[in-house]
């Protein structure tokens, strides 16, 4: 059909419809044009108005779909080609199923997923591409499962992503972990001129990535910027240090003694807490001395003064204001106790940290053993953390023991709190996963062994979770057959052996 | 342990399933064991047994616990022979429920065996069959009526009319045993309020009714094929027993894609299958509402021998497995696939043979797909149907040039299976 016969099939099809629209009782029905080949002629006998549009709008119909033309369109953007090799056939059934079946139920899916998607980069893998949208759509509602998918996408996974409006977290996690990410794979930090323009919340990640692997690094960015920053990014970036806290910060902390503002004075004292060889420490010790004092014949008594009113080098250690509610010389107290070094203790004392916490009775020793406390905590002294554990329960100092102390303290403490449930939790909880095999094997017995073993393991359920090792799942299994009626029980049972059974196949999936 | 399958009929169909035929991806730990099973719908059903509990999870929509395809799963694996990955020894409970199963099957299969049958009348069938036209002539002619009627007064009228004008026609097109067409009057005037385009999607459907309408009306002089494919249009079914009889051809059939939809009401499913020898492309339709489910669906990509019988029609043609079919020893490829233009080309070959076929299978070549649409390596493009998986698609093709199985269905294109990397994957 040449254009102009296809111009006026147009015009009469449009001139149908118009027709169409107001009725044959209101305008007369154009005849068929010419259309071509098909030879469609009108009908010979005298039909009505009505029938004739009926029969034109029938032949149009046809005619235009099977005579459409097609669109033209550029084509599409392809994606870039994968960096990384896909997961393992295994490790991606395994995937599958947490993703459209949880084995261990719906709330553990979260917690398997982020192990194999940690399992997934350390190994190198990528996602295989059809499980992309499902994944993404996961991570858009689970914020949890963000970075970790982030770091598997690979480049399909971030093209499809870009497509998208409900995905489009994905552009700025990749951005935000670029500067870090760059840092880790790269070992370099960002230069001097790329880290003055980063915003704030930018840089405190990258801060955070960069500490664990090049905590001087870290620090001279913070230097870098320290004098025209403003005081809520110098605290903010105080904090990073936490990570990697090492005596070469000390130089950096003993200047911001003098900053001022006065939150990034209390930073700075606190973080070098940590330090017992540290200047400030010294001087800690030399406030200290006076305030205690053997008593009784025998010297095995301990008397412990309250500071006087500080000198202006006491206040810049951090001997100022107390919080609400504490007097003045009991917080001096605690914050000479917190930055002295323990060893100054057994110096004037004479006794080893076992009886000098026995002999700290006097009504100062409140405020003495509170800065002790903290004092252990900063420097995980295992020593002091047990002397003090003997005298009460602490879960706070339980991370100051090596492992294998740390787990005979808190199973002789789960001993003893059998009637108090609640605080099971805090207790099994101190111990950081993930857990001896020896400690696994013997909490569950414990468990098992109680009364009132169904509340027990709701109650420590998410640290069963997180730090339960395999070698406990035997037992598991054993009382599970043995579980009886009790159906809560049988199920948070059964989820936690398949969780840590799922969780151990993914890891061997990527062997 | 006895009792895990749930009635008689649960466990003969798991039985059927208990082959390596439908199944993928299986594997198992010490605890847990997990398989896929090619279900009714288009993804294959995740199924996964905790065998600790033992609790049975399947995503098939089945109400029944557990499902056929959980105790298919554990039968395979009881079985042992190795096709379930790492099953060396299968668990106690496992064990004794399948060999309990076991006896009670057989001894079912026994009562089976004898089933009466009925004796046709042939009298009655007559009365009926006139009968029945009786009331379609009287449905056609009434709705021929209205049609005229529709055009004096004007489409601009008519979408001004409450939905129960449309809903009215329809009941009585219900009435008048036309219920494709009371389906497609339903759909449209749902269609007129709400559409932008709505004239233009009037203005068609008025054509195919008033098509419709003058081919019943010349039925004496349509072929057996043509007088089909109206039927099938019309709603008037077709027995399977008698297309069984009729028209059955065995071939290896290449199982290129199915669509399943789901209204609440009905669920459809719909498999194109390509024959080898015809090189002819059918649809087997399958239907299931309220507790029902569906048939097995044929795993997208495989090849089946099996004999199909077609239903009476010119292009398009439905058909159905006139006996059960058997995975192929060879392979039959999965066509190269055309452009659009040669597609659209096929589709108005079809449409001119049969007007009523609302959707043409279509292979193309070389497409590459976009967010909305679908560009073939001439520039020609093809908007995607409002359904269609576009984001697995996408997933899948990473916009790379990539051979795609869909329905072309008011110019538009719905994707229901891609090639990538040389593998067949259903969407």
């Amino acid at each position: 059909m040449s254009d102009q016969e296809a111009g006026d099939v147009d015009t009469w099809w449009r001139e149908v419809g118009n027709v169409a629209l107001v009725g044959t009782s209101r305008r007369p029905v154009p005849p068929l044009p010419d259309l071509g080949p098909a030879g469609v002629r009108a009908r010979a006998d005298g039909a009505r108005r009505e029938e004739t549009l009926l029969d034109s709008v029938a032949i149009g119909a046809a005619a235009l779909r099977a005579g459409r033309r097609l669109d033209h369109a550029d084509p599409p953007a392809a994606a870039p080609d994968d960096h990384r090799p896909v997961a393992p056939r295994r490790a991606v059934q395994l995937l599958e199923l947490v993703i459209t079946q949880p084995p261990a139920g719906a709330q553990q899916r979260a917690g398997l997923l982020v192990h194999w998607l940690r399992a997934a980069d350390d190994a190198g893998c990528r996602v295989p591409h059809g499980l992309l949208p499902g994944l993404l759509d996961l991570a858009t509602g689970g914020r949890e499962l963000r970075r970790p998918v982030t770091a598997v996408l690979d480049e399909r996974g971030r093209w499809l992503a870009g497509l998208r409006e409900e995905w489009s977290w994905v552009a700025d996690a990749v951005a935000g972990a670029g500067a870090g990410a760059a840092s880790r794979s790269e070992g370099t930090a960002p230069a001097a001129g790329d880290w003055a323009r980063l915003p704030s919340s930018d840089r405190i990640a990258v801060l955070a990535t960069l500490r664990t692997h090049e905590p001087a690094a870290a620090r001279a960015l913070v230097a870098s910027t320290w004098a025209t920053d403003s005081a809520r990014d110098r605290h903010a970036h105080l904090g990073t240090l936490r990570i990697g806290l090492g005596p070469d910060d000390e130089p950096l902390l003993e200047a911001a003694l003098d900053d001022r503002a006065a939150t990034v004075r209390g930073a700075a004292a606190e973080l070098l807490d940590a330090f017992p060889g540290s200047a400030r420490a010294a001087r800690m010790a030399e406030r200290l001395r006076p305030l205690v004092r053997r008593t009784g014949l025998l010297g095995r008594g301990v008397e412990v003064t309250l500071p006087g009113e500080p000198d202006p080098a006491g206040t810049r250690d951090g001997l100022g204001k107390p919080p609400p509610r504490r007097s003045a010389r009991g917080w001096w107290l605690e914050q000479i106790c917190a930055g002295a070094p323990l060893e100054v203790w057994s110096e004037l004392t004479g006794a080893d940290p076992s009886l000098t916490v026995k002999r700290l009775t006097d009504a100062q020793a409140t405020d003495a053993l509170t800065g002790i406390r903290r004092a252990v905590r900063a420097r995980r002294d295992p020593e002091w953390a047990t002397a003090l554990l003997d005298r009460g329960w602490d879960p706070t100092l339980v991370a100051a023991l090596p492992r294998e102390r740390r787990e005979r303290v808190v199973l002789t403490r789960v001993d003893a709190t059998t009637d108090r449930v609640h605080e099971l939790g805090a207790v099994v909880g101190s111990v950081d996963p993930p857990w001896s095999p020896d400690f696994s094997v013997a909490l569950v017995s414990r468990l098992r062994a109680s009364k009132v073993g169904s509340a027990m393991v709701l109650a420590t359920m998410p640290h069963l979770l997180s730090g339960l090792h395999p070698a406990a799942l035997d037992p598991l299994e054993r009382w599970i057959e043995q579980a009886g009626g009790d159906q809560t029980l049988t199920t948070n049972l059964r989820n936690l052996l398949q969780f840590h059974s799922v969780k151990r196949s993914i890891t061997e999936a990527f062997r | 342990m006895a009792g895990l399958a749930p009635d008689a009929s649960s466990l003969a169909a798991a039985r059927r399933l208990a082959r390596p035929g439908p199944w993928s991806d299986t594997g198992s730990t010490d605890t847990l064991l997990w398989g896929k099973c090619q279900g009714s719908g288009k993804t294959p059903y995740q199924v996964s047994i905790d065998l600790v509990g033992p609790a049975f999870r399947c995503s098939c929509p089945s109400r029944k616990f557990p499902c056929k395809h959980g105790l298919a799963l554990l039968l395979l694996w009881v079985d042992g022979s190795g096709s379930v990955a790492d099953a060396d020894e299968a668990a106690g409970f496992a064990q004794e429920w399948a060999a309990e199963r076991s006896a009670r099957a057989e001894a079912r299969a026994a009562g089976d065996a004898a089933r009466p049958t009925q004796t046709p009348d042939p009298a009655a069938a007559a009365k009926r069959l006139e009968d029945r036209l009786a009331l379609m002539d009287g449905g056609m002619d009434d709705f021929a009526r209205w049609l005229t009627d529709l055009a004096r007064g004007g489409t601009a009228a008519a979408r001004h009319q409450s939905y129960s004008w449309w809903d009215g026609t329809a009941a009585r097109l219900v009435d008048a045993q036309l219920p494709g067409l009371a389906d497609d009057v339903r759909s449209v005037g749902g269609a007129v309020s709400g559409r932008p385009d709505w004239p233009e999607r009037l203005l068609v459907a008025l054509g195919r009714w008033w098509t419709a309408t003058r081919a019943w009306a010349a039925r004496e002089s349509l072929d057996d094929a043509q007088m089909g494919d109206l039927r099938a249009y019309l709603g008037w079914s077709t027995s399977a027993d008698s297309v069984r009889r009729a028209d059955a051809v065995t071939d290896r059939w290449l199982v290129l894609g199915a669509h399943r939809s789901d209204d609440g009401r009905l669920q459809q499913q719909r498999t194109w299958l390509l024959g080898d020898a015809t090189g002819e492309t059918v649809q087997v339709l399958d239907f299931a509402a309220g507790g029902q489910v569906l048939p097995v669906a044929r795993a997208v990509g495989s090849t089946l021998v099996a004999t199909v019988a077609r239903y009476p029609g010119a292009a398009v043609r439905r058909a159905l497995f006139a006996d059960e079919p058997a995975p192929a020893d060879d392979e039959v490829r999965m066509p190269s696939g055309s452009t659009l233009e040669h597609a659209q080309l096929a589709a108005a070959r079809a449409w001119g043979q049969n007007p009523w076929a609302r959707r043409v299978p279509v292979v193309l070549a070389d497409v590459r797909v976009g967010v909305d649409r679908v560009v073939d390596p001439q520039g020609a493009s093809l908007s995607l149907t409002g359904d269609a998986p576009v984001w697995s698609l996408l997933a899948l093709t990473g916009g790379r040039p990539s051979r795609v199985f869909g329905e072309l269905e008011d110019s538009r294109l719905r994707p229901l299976t891609v090639v990538v990397d040389g593998e067949v994957v259903g969407l």
